[in-house]
């Protein structure tokens, strides 16, 4: 198998602080890969680094061979990039359908002239994204929220919004940022069917940050795991939760 | 009570939207019927306003951008019709569409700070536009009449028209207005339109979603310096008379009241606000001339206490209640995950008024 994604020694630090210390792995086309690692362990800075929010000081992340450094941030969806935020990054007083179609801007050929002449193009193009947007709508199971303002939907409903959202970028790459957090038993076990099922009908690679173990330890085949910065641990999810420098990284060593 | 629900576009809809419409086109033939004509000069007056004001809610309400330079733009239009009409005999309605090019270049170019600041940045950049405004204006004086200001006489209604130069005025400012309104409420309800609600909500969250924020910035910055321009010139054409004085940095003020006092919802909230601002104060200094501005202020407080979204964000609230106005689902042309309804056409086609 290829790889979909590749991190190559990605050095970043803020000040004095070293958040990333060159983590170097690659995940595989189509597989599901959890990224896991204690507080601080700089998961969510590596999404950032991929997604084009910070520039790592030093280091190489290709997609599918292509280098993603110095490209531009609004176009890493036109790649087939999508992610999801760690704290939601939902338009709140928006409804949830219109949230879903944010999703299609980078698809969209309307400007500021086509859309306020409301040209029949634009039109047809609006109808297009309306269409698949309640397509995955409904796959979610978000079809009773679709008119509603997402400030008024249960935290867990917006999770899978944000989820719905990522998708509407037609993505082949999926970064989630923990979207089990704050999520209840049985939400998560739906949450992970559904990822599942997603994967398998778009052909979806996902890289998916979570602090659920139960969750990553079920649903992923390829686990990463990252302690203060650098890789301390690659491999199949039952090798890498027997890794002593993984329980040390996790529970701490003795007399520390 | 469970509000009723109505789908955009549906036949309910259409009727809905319909009556609406008829309903303030029946109100918009009355008033020049009715209004004493000083009144008549001010609802004109305020139709010119509303444009500027719409202009900015693009920028401001949707994409949360506060600019105080729509005082320039609006002198832009202003004095681009002015020197049209006084000087080279153009026809009033021609010159609008100059201003509004002139005025989008002139916004691209004054927007490019845009792309960088925001915020009390971007207010205090564009508050030093509306500052050298009008010295500039005064600079110019061979061309703007300066101080002084010009006279610009309009040519008389066509005779088919059988209208008064005062109603003819007030009828070309409405039917602008009408099209303004429109081409802005088509873009707040478009792709474009969540796109700028995307970057009034987080910069950072909306370029990830794909938006090119510096590009749409801008433009919607140049954009709505058009609408602005559009409104000066039918101020000149109202008025008939143009001083550099007239465009002050209190005039962009103003249009930040009146979108503040107009509320959430974008486009009525300007127009509900242009009329606020039109005839509040006047109102006021007929109640007492000494203490009008001490009345305008205190309403002004008013209504942030007790309608801190606004006038029209009060209404919405209300009217959500008893009505809901929704997307139709539309369903790919196969239809078979959820029950067997056919594709819809044609089903977003209406805006929705009550929106």
């Amino acid at each position: 198998m290829t790889a979909a994604l590749e991190i190559d020694d990605v050095h970043l630090s803020f000040g004095g602080v070293k958040a990333l210390t060159g983590p170097s792995f690659e995940v595989a086309e189509g597989e599901i890969c959890g990224l896991i690692g204690p507080n601080g362990a700089g998961k969510t800075t590596l999404f950032n680094c991929i997604t084009r929010i910070y520039e790592p000081d030093s280091g190489s992340v290709r997609y599918r061979g292509r280098e993603l450094l110095g490209q531009r941030r609004h176009l890493i969806p036109s790649l087939g990039i999508a992610r999801t935020f760690q704290n939601l990054g939902l338009l709140s007083d928006l409804s949830t359908l219109d949230n879903v179609l944010l999703g299609a801007t980078h698809r969209s050929r309307a400007n500021l002239l086509t859309s306020a002449l409301r040209t029949p193009g634009m039109r047809k193009e609006e109808r297009q994204m309306l269409c698949e947007a309640d397509e995955i709508l409904a796959r979610l199971g978000l079809g009773d929220v679709r008119d509603t303002i997402v400030s008024d939907v249960p935290f867990g409903t917006q999770k899978r919004i944000e989820l719905a959202r990522a998708l509407m970028i037609k993505p082949r790459l999926l970064l989630l940022d923990e979207p089990a957090n704050g999520l209840t038993h049985s939400e998560v076990d739906d949450l992970a069917t559904v990822l599942r099922e997603v994967r398998d009908e778009h052909d979806l690679t996902i890289l998916l940050v979570e602090h659920h173990m139960g969750m990553v330890m079920s649903m992923c085949e390829h686990v990463v795991v990252l302690d203060l910065g650098a890789k301390i641990a690659d491999g199949k999810p039952a090798d890498v939760s027997r890794d002593p420098a993984v329980v040390t990284a996790y529970l701490g060593s003795e007399a520390a | 009570m469970t509000p009723l629900t109505i789908v955009r576009g549906s036949p309910r809809h259409r009727a809905i939207v319909a009556a609406i419409g008829a309903v303030v086109l029946v109100v918009l033939i009355v008033i020049p019927n009715v209004l004493p004509s000083f009144r008549l000069f001010q609802v004109t007056l305020a139709a010119g306003f509303a444009i500027a004001i719409i202009g900015l809610a693009l920028i401001t309400t949707s994409a949360g951008q506060i600019s105080l330079a729509q005082s320039t733009f609006f002198a832009i239009g202003a004095y681009t019709t002015a020197v049209l009409v006084a000087d080279h005999g153009w026809t009033p309605i021609l010159t609008f569409p100059v201003g509004a090019v002139f005025a989008f270049m002139v916004g691209l170019l004054l927007g490019l700070p845009a792309l960088r600041l925001k915020g009390l940045y971007l207010a205090l950049v564009t508050m030093a536009f509306a500052i050298i405004t009008v010295p500039l204006i005064k600079r110019f004086d061979g061309l703007t009449g300066g101080n002084m200001g010009k006279l610009v006489s309009t040519p008389d209604p066509p005779s088919w028209s059988g209208m008064s130069p005062e109603v003819w005025t007030y009828a070309v400012a409405v039917t602008v207005a009408t099209v303004m309104f429109w081409l802005a409420n088509n873009i707040v309800k478009s792709g474009v339109g969540r796109s700028l609600s995307a970057i009034r909500h987080s910069e950072l969250v909306a370029e990830t979603m794909g938006v090119n924020v510096a590009v749409l910035k801008s433009l919607a910055f140049a954009t709505s310096a058009a609408f602005a321009a559009v409104g000066g010139g039918l101020f000149t054409m109202t008025v008939e008379f143009v001083a550099a004085d007239s465009f002050g940095l209190l005039i962009s003020i103003e249009f930040l009241a009146a979108l503040v006092v107009g509320g959430a919802v974008a486009i009525p909230g300007a127009i509900a606000g242009s009329l606020f601002i039109e005839f509040l104060p006047a109102w006021a200094s007929e109640v007492n001339d000494a203490l009008a501005g001490v009345l305008f202020g205190s309403i002004l407080i008013l209504v942030m206490i007790f309608l801190p979204d606004g006038v029209t964000g009060f209404i919405k609230r209300q009217l959500s209640r008893f009505v809901v106005v929704r997307h139709p689902v539309v369903l790919p042309p196969t239809g078979d995950r959820i029950g067997d309804q056919g594709p819809v056409d044609g089903r977003v086609e209406v805006e929705a008024v009550l929106e």
